[in-house]
């Protein structure tokens, strides 16, 4: 018993100052596609998968360039990394920022859908992904060619079979 | 697909968008058409909407015979509806009463008849209430339709015909689509002087990916002439893969399986209140294994093994195997239904009894006559109703028990798909599948061959062989 208190003791603050260590010295540089560059701690970064591997490869020294990602959206992604950084954040205001964070149009929404998607992002593409379901969820067909901008490559009677098929699902 | 998404987002957002969207949406394009009626988007879609229990109340199905058009209706509902307490107050007005009120003068009590009769005028469904009552799966009057078993959302019902041939018309049933297609009838050689008694149960092998269903058939003799035969059921297997019924062994002859109607699939078996043969009274749960096709015992708790008459339901309560006997009070207060779950599945000692529900005697008269005289509302319906009186029953409601199937809001879309998928399968393999021409099938399945070819399944007493692995003694 003696022995795992004393390692308790002296485990603490070492991991305390590893970790310290670590946030303090670590400071990346990301360059959005129009040429701006974000200075953010690793910790905040690294919840990109895509950038934790470049980092766990040793290749995050310099810049890195994130060419598919422009500067608004980055942006807004490290806002999200930043505010999930910190687990131990009070739930509920947590929940409480990603409400009003996903609160965009559809055009911003691609936008993070996409950077979510290229930067490994897995909670924001998550939240992203079911704001965007849930705003196609009552949606007719067309409505939905119109927003992702889909043509229609039905001839109408092929359509009209398939509505045919599944007349309820069309009710309001 | 589009321009706007890679793919890989497209499927992601498309598989959180409940049945009735995806449905629609089939027709926005023929890429769109072809991912959502993907065996590989519908894995998905059904992975998500087990692993988000959260985000959608279940539904319970309910079915009810209406005895003025003469025929089985089905009807969906939220479990987050108030309908039980909406309902029954309403018309247990004077019930409730004399609960709270001492100087009030005292009403007569609800009369079993009066509730009977709205029952039977307007139909259950009727009642004020936010029931979704679905299409008829199937066209053609039947005698009765049963819910014979359930699993990932698919309702397996039965109708045994009226007439005196003893077939059985089974349906195959998803009701969030509102799809449906009958199976082939099983075929077995009655030797003379016998009566068939069928028992089924419906379940989902995980590793073959396909649905089985078993049916157990007794022979009663008409003149008690041999026991013996009686007791040893044909067991008889099909396949959705195959479409075929093929007969395998049979369990033991020292239980017979009570009920006819009333079986659960849960931790990959199928499970039946059997009651032992013999001088003694003996209860015990008969199970098959869905995989291995292996018949099983497994103890009830120990205070209803040796008790006769106890109008045992097998049931499901969040997942774990449940039981539910109803006693009559001998106060005629009503019936009284407990609920027992093993909470250790395979492990006796586990079982626990969670409560007791009391049932009125207005309530009861509903549900229970119906259920007992009609035998179309089912246990299911009678539980949610005491949501009233009992607050811990509402948890029951919440899960679904017993035969009202808890049906989650987006659980069924990958089996139409799946079965979709697997009835193309079919058509490229050149298996047939038997479909009815009785319209009961919707046009999406209808590029299937129709080969009516029923299996004629010779008479095969099965070996009463003892079962191969007894888990409980």
């Amino acid at each position: 018993a003696i022995q795992s208190s004393r390692f308790s003791c002296v485990g603490f603050p070492l991991a305390y100052i590893f970790l310290a260590c670590k946030k303090k010295s670590m400071a990346l540089k990301l360059k959005s596609s129009d040429n701006k560059i974000f200075e953010v701690e690793e910790l905040v970064a690294v919840q990109s998968e895509t950038i934790k591997s470049l980092v766990e490869d040793g290749c995050a020294n310099n810049v890195i360039p994130l060419p598919n990602v422009d500067s608004k959206t980055l942006e807004l992604v490290l806002d999200w990394c930043k505010n999930h950084v910190d687990v131990k954040l009070d739930e509920e205001k947590l929940k409480e920022y990603e409400d009003k964070f996903i609160e965009v149009d559809l055009a911003v929404l691609y936008d993070l859908l996409m950077a979510a998607n290229y930067l490994n992002i897995k909670d924001l593409l998550n939240r992203a992904s079911q704001k965007v379901a849930d705003m196609l969820k009552g949606k007719k067909p067309e409505q939905i060619r119109e927003t992702f901008n889909i043509v229609n490559d039905f001839s109408p009677e092929e359509e009209e079979e398939i509505r045919k098929e599944n007349l309820w699902a069309f009710e309001e | 697909m589009s321009d706007y998404f890679p793919n890989v987002i497209i499927v992601d957002i498309l598989s959180r968008l409940p049945v009735k969207s995806l449905i629609r949406f089939r027709c926005v394009s023929k890429s769109w058409f072809a991912l959502i009626s993907s065996h590989d988007f519908n894995t998905e879609h059904h992975n998500r909407t087990l692993s988000n229990t959260t985000k959608d109340s279940p539904y319970l199905l309910f079915s009810h015979y209406d005895l003025k058009m003469k025929k089985a209706r089905f009807a969906l509902l939220s479990s987050d509806d108030p309908f039980p307490l909406k309902h029954f107050s309403k018309h247990l007005d004077c019930k409730l009463k004399l609960g709270v009120s001492d100087g009030d003068p005292i009403p007569d009590p609800p009369n079993r008849r009066i509730l009977m009769k709205q029952a039977e005028k307007i139909g259950f469904f009727a009642y004020p209430s936010d029931f979704v009552e679905l299409p008829c799966p199937c066209q053609i009057p039947m005698n009765k339709l049963f819910i014979a078993g359930s699993c990932n959302g698919l309702v397996c019902l039965a109708d045994v015909a009226p007439s005196g041939d003893h077939v059985i018309f089974l349906i195959l049933w998803n009701p969030s689509i509102r799809k449906a297609i009958s199976l082939p009838s099983p075929v077995v050689n009655v030797p003379l002087f016998y009566e068939p008694v069928d028992r089924l149960g419906f379940g989902y092998d995980p590793i073959t990916d396909d649905y089985k269903l078993v049916r157990l058939v007794y022979l009663r003799g008409c003149n008690n002439f041999n026991d013996h035969e009686r007791n040893r059921p044909i067991v008889q297997i099909y396949t959705l893969r195959t479409g075929a019924w093929r007969t395998i062994p049979g369990p033991g002859s020292r239980f017979i399986i009570v009920e006819q109607f009333s079986s659960v699939f849960v931790n990959g078996s199928v499970h039946w209140f059997a009651e032992g043969v013999g001088v003694m009274v003996c209860n015990m749960i008969m199970s098959f294994d869905i995989k291995d096709e292996v018949f099983h015992e497994m103890a009830v708790p120990k205070c209803f093994e040796g008790r006769l008459n106890l109008n045992m339901k097998v049931a499901v309560l969040g997942g774990l195997l449940a039981l539910v006997p109803c006693n009559s009070n001998l106060d005629f207060s009503g019936p009284c239904y407990s609920v027992w779950v093993m909470k250790e599945y395979g492990v006796v000692e586990s079982w626990t009894k969670l409560y007791d529900i009391n049932v009125g005697e207005g309530l009861d008269s509903v549900g229970r006559g119906e259920h007992e005289e009609k035998g179309k509302i089912r246990l299911g319906s009678v539980l949610s109703k005491q949501e009233m009186g009992n607050p811990k029953a509402s948890n029951l409601q919440k899960k679904g028990c017993s035969n009202a199937l808890q049906i989650s809001s987006n659980t069924p879309a990958p089996n139409r798909e799946e079965k979709r998928a697997l009835d193309e399968e079919f058509a490229n393999d050149g298996v047939p599948i038997h479909l009815d021409s009785d319209g009961c099938y919707t046009p999406n399945m209808d590029n299937v061959p129709q080969t009516v070819n029923d299996t004629n399944i010779e008479i095969q007493v099965a070996r009463g062989r003892r079962l191969p692995r007894k888990r409980i003694g």
